[in-house]
C-alpha cells in the first residue's frame, strides 16, 4: 500500500489547517460462524478505506471513505476541512507528532498465519464442531473464528509522521451449552487470542466441557457477604471495565469515577496494573500508537496509587498533560480515542490453589460485572461462579447477584496469586477480594 | 444503484451454486458531538461494495468486494462458491425456493439531515446541551452525540428477486452528569427514528434537554435499593429492553435451531397470562428499526411472537423457514457489504394491556416502578437476563415514594414471563438501539409498563 500522496496534506495546509492526518486501512480476514452442530458460514473478506482528520488550532474535523485512491482522499480532506469551521478550538492543544520514531520493532504479523489457505481454515472450522465428540450429554455449540491475514495501517501526518505496519492475527471464541434437562442447563466458554498460527491450538478450547459441566445442578447463593476470588477470567473483565473509566476523555469531561484519585490511593497496595504496547505478537501490541505517537509501557496503578491514565491527543490537551502513545482508532471510520496495550496484573506471592484451600466460605467467579464508569458502582447477575465451601470450590452459583462499587471492591483487594494466564499479551493473576454483597431472595 | 448483470447468476449456477444473492449498499454518516460546551467532535463518511452468497449443496459461501462491477462480482461469486465447496458441513437447506420480490421503497423525511446546514445542526445541539449543562450548579458534565445515516441497500438474487431501498435515521443521545458530596451519577436520554432532521428539530430544552438534566440531580439523592425478590413495574423502555433481549433473542430461529434458545421447546406452549401478547415489526414506519425490505429481499412485516399468552412465532430468514417449513418473515438482515444477512430482530414490543398504570401502582403493596434503562443482555441458552435501571422508585401501599438508584433487576426469562400480572394500556415502541450479533443492526424496542412480581432485584 503506498502512502498517501504528500499533496493531499500540504492542500489542506494551504487551505488554513494547521495541521492534518491521513490514516488508512486494509484488512483481510477470514470469519467462521458456528451455531448448534453446524457451520453456519465461512467468509472472506477485504475491508478498507481512509480518513482524513484536519486541525485548525484542535478544532477537528474528521471524513472517511472506502476508497484510499488519490480523488476520494482529496474529497475527504475538502469535507474534513469544511466541517472542521464548526469545531471549536482548544486553547492548548498540545499538536500531533513530529517524527517521533516508533517504539522499538514490535513483532505482530506472522508469515505462517498470513498464508493460511482457504481449505485450512475450513479444516479449523470442522475440527471446533469435532471437539465435543463423545461427549454424552445433549450439547449445542456455538464458536467464532477470526482470522485476519493481513491489516495493513498506514498514517501520515503534517508533521513528518509516515509509517506502515501490518499484523496478523487470530480469535477463536468456543462456546458449549450442556442440558440434562430443561430447568437444568449450564454453558461452558473458552478463547483463543494470539497473532500466530501456532496460537491455534482447537484442543485448548476443551476446558469449556469441563466448565460447562461443573456449571450443571446450580444454587442459589444466601444474601451475604461473600470473599470473591476472581479467575484469570474475571480478572480480564474487571480490568476491562476499568479501561473505560482510565480513558483519559473522561478525565477531561468529569465522567470517571477516578477523576481526582491521580497520584493517590485507589487500589489495595498489592494491585499493580501496567499497560505494555510492546509484548513481541501480544494482541494488543503495537510500535506507534494511531495518531504516530511511540508506543510505551504505562505504570497505570503502582502500590494501589493511581500513576497514569490513557491519553490520546485531544484529552491529554484538555487536562494539561501530555499524550502517552496510547490514541487507537477501532477502524479507519472512527477517530482515535484512548485505548491502551496489553495489560499485565503483577502476580504475587502464593499459588491460586493454596488461596483457595484457605477460604472458608467465598464464590470463584469468571466473569465481573459491567460498571458504570461515572461512579464506579457495578449490579449484576453472576454468569459464571462456584461456591468455594472449606476450601473447595463446589456448587455452581445461579440466579444470584452481585453489586458494590468497584473504587471499594479494588481496595479491598486481599490477594493476588502468583499463577496467571496468558490472553494473548494481557496477564491476568486470580484475584480475591473481601465483603463483596451477593444477593438473591 | 448499479444494476447486477444475469451473467453473474448464470455463472453461479455453473459453478453449482443452486440459489445466489448480491447485496450492494452504501452507507453515508455524519456526526457532531457536543461536551461541555465544546463542539469536539465533527465526522462525516461513506462506505460502500458489495458482498456475495452462494448456496451449495446446503452450505452457504460469502465474499464481498468494494467495486460494484459485473468483473469484480464473478470473481467474489468465484470465491463464495469455492469456500462453500471447501466446508465441510452436512447439507443444512435441502431447497431454497423463495418467491421473487420486486420493489422499491425510500423512508420518508420531512428534512433530509444532508440538506440541514451544519452551523444550523451546531446551534441547536449547542442550545440543547447548554440548557443540560446550565440547570443546576451539581450537573458537572454534559455531553450531546447526534448522527444521521442514510442506508442505500440493493438485493438482487437468482430466482428473480430485485429489491432497492434508501432508509434514513436521525439519532441524539444525552448523557448529564450530577456530583454532590463525593455522590456522582450520570442520566442519560436517546432519541432516534427512521426519520430525517425534523425529529431533532422538534426538540426544545423544555421538552428535552432540562427534563434530562433534572433527572440526574434528582438520582443524587437517591438510596441504595432493597436487594431480594421484589414486584417490579417496568416502564415501556425497560419492557422493551425485555422484549428484545429476554424474548426477541430467544425467538430468532437460527438460534432456536441451533439449541441456543430457552424457547426452543415452547412453541404453542403458554408462557403467560392470556392479555400477553409480543411482536416484531419491522413494517413500523418511522421506528428505529423500520425497513421495507430485509436484506434478502423479503418485505418487512409484523410477526406475532406470543399471542394470549402463548408462545406462537419465530423470527425467520430463508434459509431457517426453509429448513422449518416456515415463511419467511422478511428478518434477515445485515450491517455492511462485508457482512452476511443474519436473524435479526426489527422493533420489538409487547402489546397493549388492558389495566391504567395508575390502578397498576395502586395494586402493588410494596415493590419498585423503575424508569429508563441503562443496559441489558441475557444468556439465550440459559434465558438468564440482568438489567440495569436508569431510576426508581419504591412503591408502598399504592403510592410512590423515595428514589432509589443503582439498581438492577434480573431472572430467568420464562419466569419472568410466567410473572406478568399486568400491562398497561398505552404502548410506547421509540427506544433506540444498535444490536449486536456479531454486527450491528438498527433496532427499537418498546411495550406497556408491566408489571412483573418476584423479580430479582439487586443494588449494593
Amino acid at each position: 500500500m503506498k502512502h498517501p500522496s504528500d499533496s493531499i496534506l500540504s492542500a489542506a495546509v494551504r487551505r488554513g489547517a494547521t495541521e492534518c492526518d491521513i490514516f488508512i486501512e486494509r484488512k483481510n480476514y477470514f470469519s467462521v460462524s458456528i451455531l448448534g452442530k453446524e457451520i453456519e458460514y465461512i467468509k472472506k473478506v477485504e475491508e478498507a478505506g481512509a480518513a482524513v482528520r484536519v486541525f485548525k488550532k484542535g478544532a477537528m474535523g474528521f471524513a472517511y471513505t472506502s476508497s484510499a485512491e488519490h480523488a476520494p482522499l482529496e474529497r475527504c480532506a475538502a469535507s474534513a476541512l469544511d466541517i472542521c469551521a464548526a469545531a471549536s478550538p482548544i486553547k492548548d492543544f498540545v499538536g500531533l507528532p513530529s517524527g517521533e520514531k516508533p517504539a522499538k520493532k514490535v513483532s505482530a504479523f506472522d508469515e505462517k498465519l498470513s498464508r493460511i489457505s482457504e481449505k485450512a481454515v475450513c479444516k479449523l472450522a470442522s475440527d471446533l464442531l469435532a471437539l465435543p465428540d463423545g461427549v454424552k450429554e445433549s450439547y449445542s455449540l456455538r464458536g467464532e473464528i477470526e482470522i485476519v491475514t493481513d491489516l495493513e495501517k498506514s498514517l501520515v501526518n503534517s508533521n513528518g509522521v509516515k509509517w506502515t505496519t501490518h499484523e496478523t492475527r487470530v480469535d477463536v471464541y468456543f462456546s458449549i451449552k450442556l442440558e440434562q434437562s430443561a430447568e437444568n442447563v449450564a454453558t461452558g466458554f473458552e478463547i483463543i487470542s494470539g497473532r500466530k498460527l501456532s496460537d491455534i491450538d482447537i484442543e485448548s478450547l476443551r476446558p469449556a466441557i469441563e466448565m460447562a459441566r461443573r456449571g450443571l445442578n446450580s444454587e442459589k447463593a444466601k444474601t451475604d457477604k461473600y470473599t470473591i476470588v476472581l479467575s484469570p477470567f474475571g480478572t480480564l473483565s474487571l480490568v476491562e471495565a476499568l479501561e473505560g473509566a482510565l480513558n483519559g476523555v473522561r478525565f477531561a469531561e468529569n465522567s470517571t469515577f477516578l477523576k481526582g484519585l491521580e497520584g493517590k490511593q485507589c487500589a489495595s497496595a498489592a494491585v499493580n496494573l501496567i499497560s505494555d504496547p510492546t509484548i513481541p505478537f501480544g494482541t494488543r501490541s503495537f510500535a506507534s500508537d494511531d495518531e504516530g505517537n511511540a508506543a510505551r509501557k504505562v505504570e497505570v496503578i503502582a502500590g494501589g496509587k493511581l500513576a497514569n491514565v490513557f491519553h490520546d491527543t485531544y484529552s491529554a490537551s484538555m487536562t494539561g498533560s501530555k499524550p502517552n502513545g496510547n490514541a487507537r482508532r477501532a477502524n479507519y471510520k472512527t477517530p482515535p480515542s484512548p485505548g491502551c496495550g496489553n495489560m499485565v496484573l503483577t502476580t504475587g506471592k502464593r499459588k491460586s490453589a493454596d488461596i483457595i484451600s484457605g477460604i472458608k466460605r467465598g464464590i470463584l467467579i469468571d466473569s465481573f460485572p459491567q460498571i458504570n464508569a461515572v461512579n464506579g458502582v457495578y449490579s449484576s447477575m453472576i454468569d459464571f461462579g462456584w461456591m468455594i465451601e472449606g476450601g473447595k470450590p463446589g456448587r455452581a452459583v445461579k440466579g444470584s447477584m452481585m453489586g458494590g462499587n468497584l473504587l471499594d471492591s479494588l481496595k479491598k483487594v486481599k490477594e493476588v496469586s502468583s499463577d496467571c494466564r496468558d490472553f494473548g499479551g494481557s496477564r491476568m493473576p486470580f484475584v480475591v477480594i473481601e465483603d463483596v454483597s451477593i444477593s438473591s431472595e | 444503484m448499479n444494476d447486477i448483470g444475469e451473467s453473474v447468476f448464470k455463472l453461479a449456477s455453473k459453478l453449482g451454486a443452486q440459489f445466489a444473492d448480491v447485496r450492494v449498499c452504501r452507507l453515508t454518516t455524519s456526526s457532531v458531538t457536543i461536551n461541555n460546551g465544546n463542539t469536539k467532535t465533527l465526522t462525516t463518511g461513506t462506505e460502500s461494495g458489495f458482498g456475495v452468497r452462494v448456496l451449495v449443496k446446503g452450505v452457504w459461501g460469502f465474499a464481498s468486494g468494494k467495486i460494484v462491477e459485473d468483473k469484480e462480482i464473478a470473481a467474489a461469486m468465484r470465491s463464495a462458491v469455492s469456500i462453500a465447496k471447501s466446508t465441510k458441513s452436512e447439507s443444512r437447506v435441502k431447497e431454497l425456493n423463495p418467491p421473487s420480490i420486486i420493489g422499491m421503497g425510500v423512508s420518508d423525511s420531512e428534512i433530509l439531515p444532508m440538506t440541514v446546514p451544519l452551523a444550523d445542526k451546531v446551534a441547536l445541539l449547542k442550545l440543547l446541551e447548554g440548557t443540560a449543562r446550565q440547570y443546576s450548579k451539581q450537573v458537572v458534565s454534559t455531553t450531546l452525540t447526534y448522527s444521521d445515516v442514510m442506508l442505500e441497500e440493493k438485493v438482487v438474487n437468482s430466482v428473480g428477486t430485485n429489491t432497492e431501498q434508501t432508509v434514513t435515521r436521525t439519532r441524539l443521545h444525552l448523557s448529564v452528569v450530577a456530583a454532590k458530596n463525593g455522590n456522582k451519577q450520570v442520566l442519560t436520554k436517546s432519541l432516534g427514528r427512521t426519520a430525517g432532521f425534523e425529529t431533532i428539530a422538534a426538540l426544545t430544552p423544555e421538552n428535552f434537554s432540562i427534563p434530562t438534566a433534572e433527572r440526574a440531580v434528582n438520582l443524587l439523592d437517591a438510596k441504595e435499593p432493597p436487594a431480594g425478590k421484589m414486584d417490579v413495574i417496568m416502564d415501556p423502555s425497560i419492557s422493551g429492553l425485555f422484549a428484545h433481549e429476554a424474548c426477541g433473542h430467544g425467538s430468532e430461529a437460527d438460534l432456536v435451531g441451533g439449541g441456543y434458545s430457552v424457547f426452543k421447546d415452547l412453541y404453542g406452549k403458554k408462557v403467560a397470562a392470556d392479555f400477553v401478547n409480543l411482536y416484531d415489526d419491522g413494517s413500523l414506519e418511522g421506528c428505529h428499526g423500520f425497513y421495507f425490505y430485509d436484506s434478502e429481499g423479503t418485505p418487512a412485516r409484523r410477526t406475532t411472537l406470543i399471542q394470549d399468552g402463548k408462545y406462537v412465532g419465530y423470527l425467520h430468514s430463508l434459509s431457517t423457514a426453509a429448513r422449518t417449513g416456515a415463511s419467511p418473515t422478511g428478518n434477515a438482515r445485515a450491517f455492511m457489504h462485508y457482512n452476511l444477512p443474519i436473524v435479526r430482530m426489527s422493533n420489538t414490543f409487547f402489546g397493549a394491556g388492558r389495566a391504567k398504570l395508575d390502578d397498576i401502582v395502586k395494586d402493588v403493596k410494596y415493590g419498585l416502578l423503575c424508569r429508563g434503562l441503562n443496559w441489558g443482555y441475557v444468556y439465550t441458552e440459559r434465558g438468564q437476563f440482568t438489567c440495569n435501571v436508569q431510576e426508581g422508585f419504591i412503591v408502598r401501599n399504592g403510592k410512590v415514594c423515595e428514589p432509589v438508584g443503582n439498581v438492577s433487576i434480573g431472572g430467568l426469562s420464562t419466569e419472568i414471563l410466567s410473572n406478568i400480572v399486568a400491562a398497561s394500556d398505552t404502548v410506547d415502541v421509540t427506544t433506540p438501539g444498535m444490536c449486536g450479533k456479531g454486527q450491528w443492526i438498527w433496532v427499537a424496542s418498546g411495550g406497556p409498563h408491566l408489571l412483573v412480581k418476584n423479580m430479582t432485584v439487586g443494588g449494593r
